[in-house]
């Protein structure tokens, strides 16, 4: 390595601070310059929308306009989703046990797949590795919605990325939360992917679709029991209930054999306060140690201001057994 | 060529003249500071006079004068291995650079800020270029070059101690490999560990003997055995925060120094593991003057001199 010469160093650029909106109405609302999409009919210029943004993000154009559609598809299915379903009022009490849906029963069955290379050890091991993550980075998220005009709308963490939805009332409170984030975990690699207005019933305000991979934290925790199958509903409904939450589905897929053992691949909806969604996301990483999430998805149910505390939280869950027998 | 190094709990100096295919060490001093060494000794008049005064002194009894290269300690700057885009373009990156720099810096004090930055080549992936980025305060530079016109020498280079070591250490030791080679500064209070892939940096990790989870007694580690087993944990543990499957032995060498890299220490790690695990003694491979050989700071502190060393040679 050549010599870094800190005589050589450079002063830092730093840029004019934004003028902070604290209630912007939507006639106010008009993106700055470097920011505005280009209207329909409107000629491709060289200087596109983005110019604020690293040229690395303009250029080619396609795998950026592909990862977007496919981030707002994806978006917009769970979103619908999630939101389909009757509003209900729910109280952080115990939910009365009629909400919860309770399918059948399953004796699992095994899929025909191939056994997998890898062992039930070592597939557990990594699963529960990016858990830990994204245990951790769930709350460090949310943590980092330091304002109240600061929310996310949407989150998917898929084992080491995670995709979200921020909304916030000035672009400088992007950068308040970025900095926020990073602050508690540098390691993130974090950007931007596009911005757009989204209207509130009362104001308008600025969505950002940002993504991010970070790496997985050790060999995760190994704490807690072994959950078995047969107690497998039972259990996991009422570790959802003591937090005060609602479970809004819970099913269970057929095994999958892999070698030394099968994963047993589970869906568990749940809703209530973000706090308690985050301890039950915690709880069952320490109460359980054949599991971990394969996926975790949460969004606000009917955004209409930011300081919404109401989640719907999806958990695909994988849950790693030697025996298929339910007693 | 001179080498200084300004470390948190001393200061060392070496005088190298090159010779044919080798150097040779002319001048060697090392002296423990009496207070850990801070920003606050650059921005601080009192503190910059106690510093001088102090420096003078070995100085003068070496009669140096002339070019100094000078190598500071670590925690004096912020280090980032930053990931880029390979084709980005320069505008682009100064708001890269911007932004990591943000995510430490407050915006406030920003414009005290300055920085400089490397591309590791060999550390490339597909489109994505490491730059190893330094950040640091100008009133660290300010106060050095302060510090170097009191003793009446002139400044050529100021580096990262870090840096200085891998220099160090390319130059002495076959640390370009595919696999990783760790430095272990193993100090009375502190281990830091730097991890080198390629001969280039990679990343780095710290621990602190009084915050180790194990014991908050110092007094814990006198025992060789007990540092060798943190040692090995510690590897272990930031390997795999890495994301390295230890069970594939990732380092493939292990090369200790500093004022705690006992023998016993290297023996231990030996038996234990499958590393190659060496000590560090570059001067070993340099040539000395009978005068060096023979002074209190060849002998007391030679584990210790890797840093000037290192800035010292072109």
């Amino acid at each position: 390595m050549a010599k870094i010469n800190l005589l050589e160093g450079k002063s830092i650029v730093v840029e004019p601070e934004e003028e902070q909106t604290e209630l912007i109405s939507s006639e106010q609302v008009a993106p700055p310059q470097d920011m505005q999409m280009q209207e329909p009919g409107q000629e491709q210029t060289e200087e596109p929308s983005m110019e604020h943004q690293p040229s690395y993000y303009k250029k080619p154009l396609w795998p950026f306009f592909a990862i977007l559609g496919g981030v707002i598809v994806v978006g917009s299915i769970i979103y619908y989703l999630l939101t389909t379903q009757k509003p209900t009022k729910v109280s952080p009490k115990v939910p009365a046990p009629e909400e919860i849906t309770k399918p059948e029963e399953p004796a699992p069955e095994v899929t025909e797949k191939e056994p997998t290379v890898m062992t039930v050890a070592e597939a557990l091991k990594v699963q529960r590795a990016y858990s830990v993550a994204g245990a951790r980075l769930l709350t460090q998220l949310f943590d980092a919605l330091s304002d109240e005009n600061m929310a996310l709308s949407f989150f998917v963490y898929d084992k080491g990325t995670v995709s979200l939805e921020l909304l916030v009332s000035s672009d400088n409170l992007l950068s308040t939360f970025n900095l926020n984030l990073r602050r508690k975990n540098p390691q993130l690699q974090f950007r931007v992917l596009d911005k757009s207005d989204f209207k509130l019933p009362n104001r308008t305000v600025r969505r950002v679709l940002l993504t991010g991979t970070f790496p997985a934290e050790g060999v995760g925790k190994t704490t807690g029991k072994d959950l078995e199958l047969a107690q497998l509903k039972s259990e996991i409904t009422k570790l959802v209930e003591t937090q005060g939450l609602l479970v809004k589905e819970l099913s269970i897929s057929p095994a999958v054999a892999v070698t030394g053992g099968y994963l047993v691949p589970l869906s568990l909806k749940v809703y209530g306060r973000r706090d308690n969604v985050f301890h039950l996301v915690q709880n069952m990483l320490d109460n359980y140690r054949n599991m971990g999430f394969s996926r975790l998805v949460s969004a606000v149910k009917q955004l209409r201001e930011l300081d919404d505390e109401y989640i719907t939280m999806v958990f695909d869950i994988d849950l790693f057994t030697t025996e298929l027998s339910v007693s | 060529m001179i080498g200084f190094s300004l470390l948190k709990n001393s200061i060392q100096f070496v005088e190298l003249v090159e010779q044919e295919q080798t150097y040779q060490i002319r001048k060697l001093e090392c002296r423990k500071l009496p207070i850990p060494l801070t920003l606050k000794a650059f921005s601080d008049s009192e503190q910059l006079n106690a510093l001088s005064e102090f420096s003078k002194e070995l100085v003068t009894s070496a009669q140096l004068s002339g070019e100094v290269s000078i190598a500071v300690d670590n925690s004096l700057t912020l280090i980032k291995k930053m990931p880029v885009d390979a084709n980005i373009g320069s505008q682009d990156l100064e708001k890269q650079i911007l932004w990591e720099c943000q995510q430490f810096v407050p915006a406030a004090s920003l414009a005290d800020y300055r920085y400089i930055y490397q591309k590791l080549i060999h550390a490339s992936e597909d489109n994505v270029d490491y730059l190893l980025l330094v950040v640091f305060r100008q009133q660290l530079l300010e106060g050095i070059k302060q510090l170097l016109e009191k003793l009446g020498l002139s400044l050529s280079q100021v580096e990262v101690d870090w840096l200085a070591l891998i220099r160090a250490g390319n130059c002495f030791y076959e640390l370009d490999k595919k696999r990783l080679v760790c430095l272990a500064n193993i100090g009375a209070d502190v281990i830091q560990l730097l991890f080198l892939q390629y001969g280039e940096y990679y990343f780095s990790h710290r621990v602190s003997l009084q915050e180790s989870e194990e014991t908050s007694e110092l007094s814990a580690w006198d025992s060789p055995e007990n540092l060798a087993r943190l040692l090995q944990k510690e590897i272990r543990r930031v390997l795999m925060e890495n994301r390295f499957d230890i069970e594939n032995q990732p380092i493939e060498d292990l090369y200790l120094f500093g004022e705690r890299a006992e023998s016993e220490i290297i023996d231990f790690l030996r038996n234990e593991t499958a590393l190659h695990v060496d000590i560090m003694l570059p001067q070993e491979k340099l040539e000395v003057t009978e005068e060096v050989k023979n002074s209190p700071a060849y002998t007391q502190f030679s584990q210790e001199c890797l840093y000037c060393i290192g800035t010292a040679l072109p």
